[in-house]
């Protein structure tokens, strides 16, 4: 199946002179303002580097838009694709990933999704941007942005986030810094773990640890920062927004801008060496200044107008 | 005003009305308030307890969740805090009570956990974004509200631990636990107590106020009727009643019989009043009337006077006037007299004497004729004036009329003049010279021929005798005196006619005649209807007559 639709699409390519608008399926898990952004980026970015037959004919891309949780969406997405000769699929969010993961046949590129590995079970050459930051770039951004901090704590459970914790301890080490991390089997124990850093550490950070984090233990690790005037890090605005102070955020124009590169490579024909390629990553930090205010901690933000 | 126990009456009467009014007014004002002041309070009682048990189920999830029973009174203690709060109890998923801070089993036992646990994991609850259910439970000394303690226990996908608003069965969150609050009734009782005694004084404060104004109201308007009150007495005509209303009704009406009375007598007065102003004005109108005849009386009586003086006054005049010409007129026949004799005498002798011719002898007939003529007139003129030389002897006065028609008849005749007599029985005899009675008689009877025309006519000739007076009179129907001659009729020498016949003394003699006897001469006269001319004699010496000297 896959051969047969490469040899098609090498037919295609090799003819040079048969010309055809490109048709992309952007499938998006819900409305959410990271997702419209990457989209936007997305689409923006494409059309900036339309598909080029043979000798160098331009086409415009053909884009139809699908939102699973539209009311609908999911049906009308399916509908189109059985249907439509469809060159590319773009699947923004883990939902969409999973949805587009059982068209096998048509080329897919995703992006924002974390969890990308679980969620592809199907389709063998999708191609995809990273979605988490690691850690060099959070020990990075915690050296940059808090000067004086030395002590990292952490709660993590050693399945999830043990491996992301052993690299950062080394990478910290070389700053001058030390990862105080207490391991935590489930959310449970989360609020006694932080107990034991009460006092200890100059700084926590919030990992993206599905067995570590819960609502409550998010609460827990923001009230323990208010608490002991302890700045937190995080991986999402919403934290940042209840109480977090820096997040290190992927910056949703550019995972569609890298969505866009993937997908103009595979438009032109490009071979993905494996079933899956990823780009470079682009982080964002944000940063909740009244939080820092508030907590008196010193914020060099300076080093932040220069980008990242 | 107080002291007069009638005056009382009315006033208290007001200001009884006024202040039922006033205190159906403030208790009815009072009962709203209240009932609306306890509604409200007990919608903020109702309202507190709720964002009590939000507040509460909020401030412990974490600890329900980590069946922190420390935490758990450490979150719980700004609930505790507010002073209707009884107690708190908070439960797990499971009903075990994890906290109950007042002690006590019952309020745990009537959980509603299982009806909760349903309706707060409905479809579109919690999580939508509404707040979760709170179940209340009351009885008499308090009210338990119940709320799940709702949260999500984790993220099912890393995606979830990024991004909110991603929808689907992840966002629905489960129950970790129940919450009460209880809270007491006492606090909601003490309000309402409270509000009750504030609305009270107040009420009572309101009333307080408008007894006063009542109180006012009924003195302001008790005055007019005290002092209409007062301005009968005084008047001395107030019926004396057991209240100032009654009093005035009594009063009123006493005025108005009195008044109908008044009335009455007027209309009589003034009916007897009208009648004799007629019968005044009817004695004035007579009054006037008579006045009126009597100037209308005067004023003839002044005319007739008037007229009386003025015929007097030319009487008088006219007296004088011919007196005059009279006495002239007999001194010149006087001295014409006795030359006319002198030449008729010769000429007399001389036709005697003298043989003359015819001619001459007719002639000197002629001269002696027309100096019969001359002597004939001077006679006349000497007769005028002449005082009565006959001695005046009682006269048939219709006997000397008749003579002097006979005399006249061989001429009425030939002039085709009718001639009629009306004499009086009465009349009979007069005191007066005939002779000269004849000759007025005559005079008149010639210038009444005379005035009537050849074509004839009728000469009337009447007596009269009325207070000893004789009226002979003598009309015609001749051609009239026009009244610019009627004075000078009687004047010497006066005449209409032609030089032969007329001489104007006929009438000069016959007023001297008549002068000389007492009486008058009157004429009345209409051109073209006639003449009547009435002779006034008195009848003479003695009055008492004589019987006739002839012998009847
Ligand atoms: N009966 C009469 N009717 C009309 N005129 C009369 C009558 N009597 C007298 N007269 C008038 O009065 C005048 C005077 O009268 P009288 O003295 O008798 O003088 P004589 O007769 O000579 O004229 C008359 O000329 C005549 O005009
Ligand atoms: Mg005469």
């Amino acid at each position: 199946m896959r051969r047969w639709w490469f040899v098609i699409l090498l037919l295609v390519v090799g003819s040079g002179g048969v010309a055809r608008a490109s048709e992309v399926v952007i499938v998006q898990s819900a409305r959410i303002r990271p997702y419209e952004e990457a989209r936007q980026a997305f689409r923006e970015a494409l059309s900036r580097q339309p598909a080029v037959s043979g000798a160098k004919t331009l086409h415009p891309h053909q884009f139809t838009e699908f939102v699973l949780t539209d009311g609908g969406g999911r049906e009308a997405a399916a509908r189109f694709l059985v249907s439509h000769p469809v060159d590319l699929i773009l699947a923004i969010g883990g939902k969409a990933l999973s949805f587009a993961d059982r068209f096998r046949q048509i080329p897919l590129v995703y992006t924002m999704v974390p969890d990308a590995g679980s969620r592809l079970v199907f389709h063998d050459r999708a191609a995809g941007v990273p979605f988490s930051v690691p850690p060099r770039r959070w020990v990075e951004v915690t050296e940059r942005c808090l000067p004086r901090a030395r002590r990292i704590g952490v709660v993590f459970s050693p399945g999830e986030t043990g491996g992301f914790v052993r690299e950062a301890r080394a990478l910290s080490r070389v700053q001058g810094m030390q990862i105080v991390g207490t391991g935590a089997r489930s959310a449970r124990e989360v609020r006694a773990r932080l107990e034991e850093l009460r006092g200890q550490i100059d700084v926590l950070w919030m990992l993206p640890d599905l067995r570590v984090l819960t609502p409550q233990t998010a609460e827990a690790m923001l009230r323990f920062s208010m608490e002991e005037r302890v700045p937190v890090v995080t991986f999402a605005e919403k934290y940042l927004r209840r109480g977090a102070m820096i997040a290190l955020v992927p910056d949703y124009r550019r995972m569609g801008e890298a969505a866009a590169a993937l997908a103009e490579r595979l438009l032109r024909g490009g071979s993905l060496k494996t079933g899956r390629r990823e780009v470079t990553r682009r982080t964002r930090v944000r940063v909740n200044a009244g939080i820092a205010k508030k907590l008196g901690a010193f914020l060099d933000t300076a080093w932040l107008g220069g980008g990242d | 005003m107080s002291a007069e126990p009638a005056g009382l009456t009315f006033r208290t009467r007001v200001l009884f009305y006024l202040l039922t009014f006033v205190l159906l007014l403030t208790v009815a004002l009072a009962a709203l308030l209240i009932q609306a002041q306890r509604t409200s309070l007990r919608t903020q009682f109702e309202e507190e307890g709720r964002t009590l048990v939000h507040l509460l189920a909020n401030s412990v999830r974490l600890d329900v969740f980590a069946a922190d029973q420390k935490a758990l009174l450490r979150s719980a203690t700004p609930v505790l805090q507010n002073r209707n709060v009884e107690k708190v109890v908070v439960l797990d998923a499971t009903g075990e009570v994890l906290m109950n801070t007042g002690g006590g089993q019952e309020v745990s036992q009537g959980a509603p956990v299982l009806g909760m646990g349903t309706t707060g994991a409905a479809p579109g609850g919690g999580a939508a974004g509404g707040l979760p259910r709170v179940v209340l439970q009351e009885d008499g000394e308090r009210i338990v509200f119940w709320r799940e303690v709702l949260d999500r226990l984790a993220y099912e996908t890393p995606e979830d631990l990024y991004f909110d608003g991603l929808g689907g069965s992840a966002s629905r969150p489960s129950v970790l636990g129940y919450v009460a609050v209880v809270l007491s009734k006492e606090g909601l009782r003490r309000e309402t107590r409270a509000v009750v005694g504030r609305v009270a004084v107040v009420g009572g404060g309101f009333f307080l106020l408008g007894g006063v104004l009542a109180f006012l109201v009924s003195r302001e308007a008790a005055k007019p009727l005290a002092r209409l009150v007062g301005a009968f007495r005084e008047q001395g005509i107030m019926v004396e009643s057991h209240d100032e209303l009654g009093a005035l009704r009594d009063t009123f009406s006493s005025l108005v019989t009195r008044l109908e009375h008044a009335f009455a007598t007027i209309r009589e007065l003034k009916e007897g009043l009208e009648q004799k102003v007629d019968e005044r004005t009817q004695e004035l109108a007579r009054a006037n009337d008579e006045l009126r005849r009597a100037r209308d009386l005067l004023e003839e009586r002044v005319r007739e006077r008037t007229a009386q003086l003025e015929a007097m006054h030319r009487h008088l005049r006219q007296t004088e006037k011919l007196s005059a010409v009279g006495k002239l007129a007999s001194s010149l026949a006087h001295e014409i007299n006795n030359p006319v004799f002198g030449i008729r005498n010769v000429l007399q002798e001389l036709h005697r004497k003298l043989d003359l011719e015819p001619e001459d002898a007719e002639l000197v007939a002629l001269s002696i004729e027309e100096c019969n003529r001359i002597a004939k007139l001077v006679r006349s003129l000497r007769e005028f004036n002449r005082p009565s030389t006959e001695t005046p002897e009682w006269v048939d006065v219709h006997r000397s009329i008749d003579t002097m028609l006979i005399l006249c008849k061989k001429r009425f005749a030939r002039q085709r003049i009718r001639v009629e007599t009306s004499y009086s029985a009465e009349v009979k005899r007069i005191f007066a010279v005939e002779d000269q009675l004849k000759q007025v008689i005559l005079n008149l009877l010639t210038n009444a021929s005379e005035a009537l025309p050849e074509g004839g006519g009728t000469i009337r000739v009447s007596t009269a005798a009325s207070n000893g007076i004789v009226k002979v009179r003598v009309e015609d129907t001749g051609c009239g005196i026009p009244e610019e001659h009627l004075e000078r009729v009687f004047e010497p020498f006066f005449t209409t006619k032609s030089a032969a016949s007329g001489t104007g003394l006929g009438l000069s003699v016959c007023y001297g005649i008549v002068e000389r006897h007492g009486g008058r001469i009157q004429v009345e006269s209409r051109v073209g209807e006639g003449t009547a001319f009435t002779v006034e004699l008195p009848i003479g010496e003695g009055e008492d007559e004589r019987p006739d000297p002839a012998g009847g």
